[in-house]
């Protein structure tokens, strides 16, 4: 089938008015959560999660990514009209606040909405063309391949980690370690459980992602006691023409750095950024403004992140790895729908598989023309004090985790996390990767186990098929990279104190 | 002062520990057909070799405080809990009610008026929820 004979159904599936509704309200409300403070992404999905259960699987998959990309363009917001970022729109704040100082927050809204248009455009073409290439080559990857995979994306997503490379590797095993509590699929011997009839099927991934995400960021908030005056300012979005042709050059740097680094594993917006805008700042006409309020900086990391938050959907549909914790989170919202990702799901759901690709384009779409203008609304939103605001938000995780499978044992679950994330905040442990290690877990054991059967427990098949070989040689590249770093760094602060 | 590197490592190790006492009291099974056990165990020893690594840098590079404030968190998980317990025991109205009642005692101050209106707006979304979403909510 050609690659324009798939796009046909797949936009035929999307334009549906069932799936563009939910393409549209998935945008918005994912843009109203995002915007809150602390709930960034991976909270707002887990948050809004439960609303898709009750949904067919197109429609569900389709409102969970608009809701994706909706958190992406209410964090930007944030951080835009008053520095408040999530960790996934720090370089939003740079230039995006900058530009609010000196009044032109319209343009930073617009330029940041046309660039995410861009990025997700330009994505998008690499989502046709990829990822059914990659479904291909799936063929290629055997039990020990996928374990050398997941090895690797443990090692790129702790090496990515704010902080250090052992931290974030500890956080993935500790979530692979949750994920072992529950019944063992293969021999049936339940672990961890305590006895507690709750965990027999092992810890929820919402009560987890709740807890780790969504209440222990509130308790930051609360704690760092922040009173944030509303953003009153005016906003006249439409930038001038000077602004509007210089959005165009680092929103295509961006969207091709973003699509690049959205696939390799460990990658994902927060990285796309963070290159996006050292190019630009290398090669930009207006470099030395950047930083204190060139359109540019808003821009360029606007286009990558979009870009790189649709292209790190690649491995998880073609391949079934998520690579970063948001495609973690995404792929057990996959799997909760009966849907398992990976080369074998362009068979078996080509209508899911290309209506979610054109979707994508749908709700870019839908983000210039919904959330751009509305954003004096939503602006409003913050005029709510936080006072009123934090209730809410609990409630909301309480009826999230409750209404799972109608267990309040899953609110003491969501408490628990939230306690446990907390700890980890405290002792500036990024919790991030702990959702990657908690969703491979289970994927990493249960190839390990069916690797070692097939090769009659001979472990040097890990390094002598050449797939697996190449995988856990980049692996390891990067670790020794990372403990050279830190050597060097200890080797310093040492010398210097 | 506590090092906060310290804690950190010290905690990861613990938490190897629990994890890697436990898994040894499963079965192992061999190379050639892994138990139940052997998994854990494996990722138990290197979560704790990892936090063993980070205290021993720790101790040696510069101490970090470490701060953290008890009385949010607290009264969150008092707050959570309660719902839950209210919820199952009771009916959901009482555990909005109790949920608001005891996380306003965390965050800024809050007049008793404004709790009732909060915890009245609470209960009307949840109201809604279960009529227009069907969501299955011990309501009353």
């Amino acid at each position: 089938m050609s690659t324009l004979d798939n796009l046909a159904i797949g936009f035929g599936h999307a334009l549906t008015l069932n799936n563009l509704a939910f393409c549209a309200l998935g945008c918005v409300v994912g843009t109203m959560i995002g915007l809150l403070p602390g709930l960034g992404p991976l909270a707002t999905i887990s948050l809004l999660l439960p609303l898709t259960y009750a949904l067919p699987a197109d429609a569900s998959l389709i409102m969970l990514a608009g809701i994706y990309y909706g958190a992406q363009y209410g964090d930007n917001v944030s951080a835009i009209t008053m520095k408040m970022p999530h960790a996934s729109s720090i370089v939003a704040c740079i230039d995006g606040y900058q530009m609010t100082l000196k009044g032109k927050t319209g343009p930073a809204l617009f330029a940041a909405g046309l660039s995410s248009f861009i990025g997700g455009t330009i994505a998008l073409f690499g989502l046709i063309f990829l990822a059914p290439a990659l479904s291909a080559l799936g063929v290629l990857f055997g039990p020990a391949e996928y374990c050398s995979l997941v090895l690797l994306g443990f090692v790129c997503v702790s090496a990515m980690t704010a902080g250090r490379f052992l931290d974030g590797f500890a956080m993935c095993l500790v979530g692979v370690l949750l994920g072992q509590i529950g019944a063992d699929p293969i021999s049936g011997e339940t672990r961890f459980t305590f006895g507690l009839h709750g965990l027999y099927e092992g810890v929820g991934l919402v009560p987890l992602a709740l807890g780790c995400f969504g209440i222990a960021e509130l308790i930051r908030t609360l704690d760092s006691g922040e009173n944030r005056s509303p953003f009153n300012g005016k906003i006249k979005l439409i930038p001038s023409r000077q602004e509007f042709r210089r959005i165009f050059a680092p929103a295509l740097r961006g969207s091709l750095v973003g699509s690049v680094l959205g696939i390799l594993p460990g990658g994902g917006p927060v990285v796309a950024q963070y290159a996006a805008y050292a190019l630009d700042k290398k090669v930009s006409k207006y470099r030395l403004e950047m930083g204190h309020g060139a359109i540019e900086g808003v821009a360029g990391q606007a286009a990558a992140d979009e870009a790189a938050a649709r292209t790190s959907f690649i491995p998880l549909m073609s391949l079934g790895i998520p690579e970063n914790p948001v495609m973690a989170l995404m792929m057990g919202a996959f799997v909760i729908q009966g849907i398992q990702p990976g080369p074998a799901m362009i068979d078996t759901h080509p209508d899911l598989f290309w209506g979610l690709i054109a979707s994508m384009w749908i709700g870019n779409c839908f983000l210039l023309i919904l959330n751009v203008p509305l954003v004096r609304i939503w602006l409003s939103l913050f005029k709510i004090p936080y006072s009123v605001l934090f209730p809410a938000i609990l409630f909301f995780c309480c009826i999230g985790a409750y209404s799972i499978r109608s267990n309040v044992f899953d609110i003491f679950v969501m408490a628990a996390f939230g306690v446990m994330g907390f700890v980890f905040q405290r002792l500036k442990i990024e919790v991030a990767p702990l959702m990657l290690g908690f969703i491979l877990g289970p994927m990493l054991e249960d190839n390990f186990r069916r690797a070692q059967i097939l090769n009659h427990g001979d472990f040097s098949k890990f390094v002598t098929e050449p797939v697996s070989a190449v995988l856990l040689g980049v692996s390891a590249l990067c670790v020794a990279w990372q403990l050279a770093v830190l050597v060097t760094n200890l080797e310093s602060s040492n010398r210097g104190g | 002062m506590i090092d906060r590197g310290v804690i950190k490592g010290v905690v990861l190790v613990a938490t190897a520990l629990f994890f890697g006492l436990q898994s040894g009291s499963l079965q192992l099974g061999s190379a050639v057909q892994p138990g139940p056990g052997l998994f854990p165990l494996v990722i138990s020893i290197m979560l704790g070799m990892a936090g063993l690594a980070i205290t021993g840098i720790a101790i040696s590079g510069p101490r970090e405080p470490l701060s953290a404030e008890f009385r949010n968190v607290s009264i969150v998980v008092v707050a959570l809990v309660a719902f839950g317990l209210l919820s199952r025991s009771v009916n959901m109205v009482a555990g909005i009610v109790c949920l608001v009642a005891v996380s306003t005692l965390a965050g800024p101050k809050v007049s008793l008026l404004r709790k009732a209106a909060i915890a009245c707006a609470l209960l009307l979304i949840a109201y809604c929820l279960w009529k227009v979403l069907g969501l299955q909510l011990p309501l009353y």
